[in-house]
C-alpha cells in the first residue's frame, strides 16, 4: 500500500501487526511502546521525522482506547492525572529544550542514544531487584501495599512521602491519604522531561516512578499513565504536524491494530498481579535498549 | 462475590477476546479498503497546502477513530450479549 504523505510502500497487514504487538503492550503496561513501534516504522522505510510524529499520532488513539478500558476497570486517578499535566508539559518543553542545544553541539544522535540505553538499562535493572525483594517479601508473609498490591520498596516510598514538603492532599482513587503536591509534580516534570528529550509518551520512567516513588497502585499506575500519554502526546502530535512530521494515513492504519492489542491487554491485567505486571515489564525495557544500541552500532537510528 | 463482601469485578473469558478480536478483524479491513482510500487524497492536499488545517484533522482524525472503534466494538459485543471486558 503506498502512502502518499511520506512517499513510502509498506504492507498494510505489518504495519497492522506492528500496531497489535504495541498496543498489546501499552493496554497491559501503561505506556506507550513508542521505543518499539519508532524502530520498526524506521524499519518499514519510513524517514526519521516522520517515525517520530506518526508514532505518536498513533500514540493518541491507541491510549484513548487503553485508558477508556481501565476507566471502565476503575484504573485511572483523573484526580492525579490532572495534576501530573502541570508538570508534564513544562517538562516536555524541557526536554525538546535540551535536544536543541544538543543539536547544536552536534552530540544529539550518540548522547540521546547513550542516555536512552542508560535508562532503559537502570530501569530493568532495578524492578528486577525491585521483583526479587518482592517476591521474597511475600514468601515471609510481609510487603503487602495498598489495595492488595505488593512492593519491597513500599517503606522507602512511605519515607519519601513523609519527607516531602506541603501542600499535601489525599488521592482516594490511589488509597492514598496523604502526599506531597511536590512529589506528584516532580514526577510528572521528569516524565514529561523524558518524553520532550527521548521522543514518545516516556511510559516506561513515568509508570515506575508513580509505583516506586508515589506508592500508586501497579493497575492505577498504569491507567493513570496511558490518560498521561494521551496528553503528551496529543501535544506532540499537534506540534510535528505542523512542522510535517506526521503521516496520519500510516498512524490511522497503524492504529487499527493497536487498538485491538490496547483492548486486549488493558484486559489482561485483570489476570495478573501487580508484581508480576512489573516483572513482565523488565524484558521489555531491555529489548528497548538492545534495538537502540543495534541502532547506533549499526547506523540505524534505533529511537 | 469477592474479599470483605465486595463484588469482584467481573474477569475477561476467552470468548471476550475471541469476540472482539473477529469483530476488530472484519472492521480493519473495511475500514483500510474504504476508508483511508477516500481520505488518502484529501489530507495530502491538505498536508501540502494547509498545514494548520492537516495538524488539526491529522489529531481529530485518531482521536475519533480511537473513539470510534471503542465505541463501535462495545456497541458490537452488547448486540452478541458478551459484557465487555467481562
Amino acid at each position: 500500500m503506498y502512502f502518499p504523505i511520506s512517499g513510502v510502500h509498506i504492507p498494510p497487514l505489518e504495519l497492522i501487526l506492528t500496531g497489535f504487538l504495541v498496543g498489546v503492550l501499552g493496554g497491559f503496561f501503561g505506556v506507550g511502546g513508542s521505543f518499539l513501534a519508532g524502530p520498526a516504522l524506521f524499519v518499514f522505510g519510513v524517514p526519521m521525522n516522520f517515525v517520530v510524529g506518526t508514532d505518536l499520532a498513533h500514540l493518541v488513539g491507541k491510549s484513548i482506547v487503553a485508558a477508556r478500558k481501565h476507566h471502565l476497570l476503575g484504573h485511572i486517578d483523573f484526580k492525579l492525572g490532572g495534576l501530573m499535566m502541570i508538570g508534564t508539559v513544562p517538562g516536555v518543553e524541557l526536554g525538546a529544550q535540551a535536544i536543541q542545544a544538543l543539536k547544536r553541539a552536534g552530540h544529539v544522535q550518540g548522547v540521546v542514544g547513550a542516555i536512552f540505553i542508560a535508562v532503559l538499562v537502570s530501569m530493568a535493572g532495578f524492578m528486577s531487584w525491585e521483583g526479587w525483594r518482592t517476591a521474597r517479601a511475600r514468601r515471609a508473609g510481609g510487603g503487602r501495599s495498598r489495595k492488595g498490591d505488593y512492593s519491597a520498596f513500599g517503606s522507602f516510598t512511605r519515607r519519601i512521602q513523609r519527607a516531602a514538603p506541603g501542600p499535601h492532599l489525599a488521592l482516594p482513587v490511589s488509597g492514598i491519604e496523604r502526599i506531597s503536591l511536590w512529589s506528584i509534580l516532580g514526577v510528572a516534570l521528569v516524565g514529561g522531561f523524558f518524553s520532550g528529550f527521548l521522543g514518545g509518551g516516556a511510559g516506561y520512567i513515568r509508570m515506575p516512578s508513580m509505583i516506586y516513588l508515589l506508592g500508586i497502585p501497579t493497575h492505577v499506575a498504569v491507567g493513570t499513565d496511558l490518560f498521561e500519554v494521551i496528553v503528551s502526546a496529543g501535544y506532540g502530535t499537534f506540534s510535528h504536524a505542523l512542522k510535517g512530521n506526521v503521516d496520519i494515513l500510516i498512524a490511522l492504519v497503524m492504529h487499527t491494530g493497536a487498538a485491538i492489542g490496547a483492548q486486549l491487554g488493558a484486559n489482561l491485567t485483570q489476570l495478573i498481579s501487580g508484581p508480576r505486571i512489573r516483572l513482565a515489564f523488565v524484558p521489555l525495557l531491555l529489548l528497548g535498549a538492545a534495538m537502540v544500541l543495534h541502532g547506533l552500532l549499526g547506523g540505524r537510528p534505533g529511537n | 462475590m469477592g474479599p470483605r463482601g465486595m463484588p469482584r469485578p467481573p474477569r475477561p473469558t476467552v470468548r471476550t477476546f475471541a469476540a472482539e478480536g473477529a469483530v476488530y478483524a472484519g472492521l480493519v479491513a473495511a475500514y483500510v479498503a474504504l476508508v483511508l482510500r477516500l481520505l488518502g487524497p484529501w489530507l495530502q492536499r491538505l498536508f501540502s497546502h494547509d498545514r494548520p488545517l492537516y495538524a488539526v484533522v491529522a489529531l481529530a482524525a485518531v482521536v475519533i477513530q480511537g473513539i470510534a472503534l471503542e465505541q463501535l466494538t462495545h456497541l458490537l459485543l452488547r448486540l452478541f450479549r458478551i459484557k465487555p471486558g467481562s
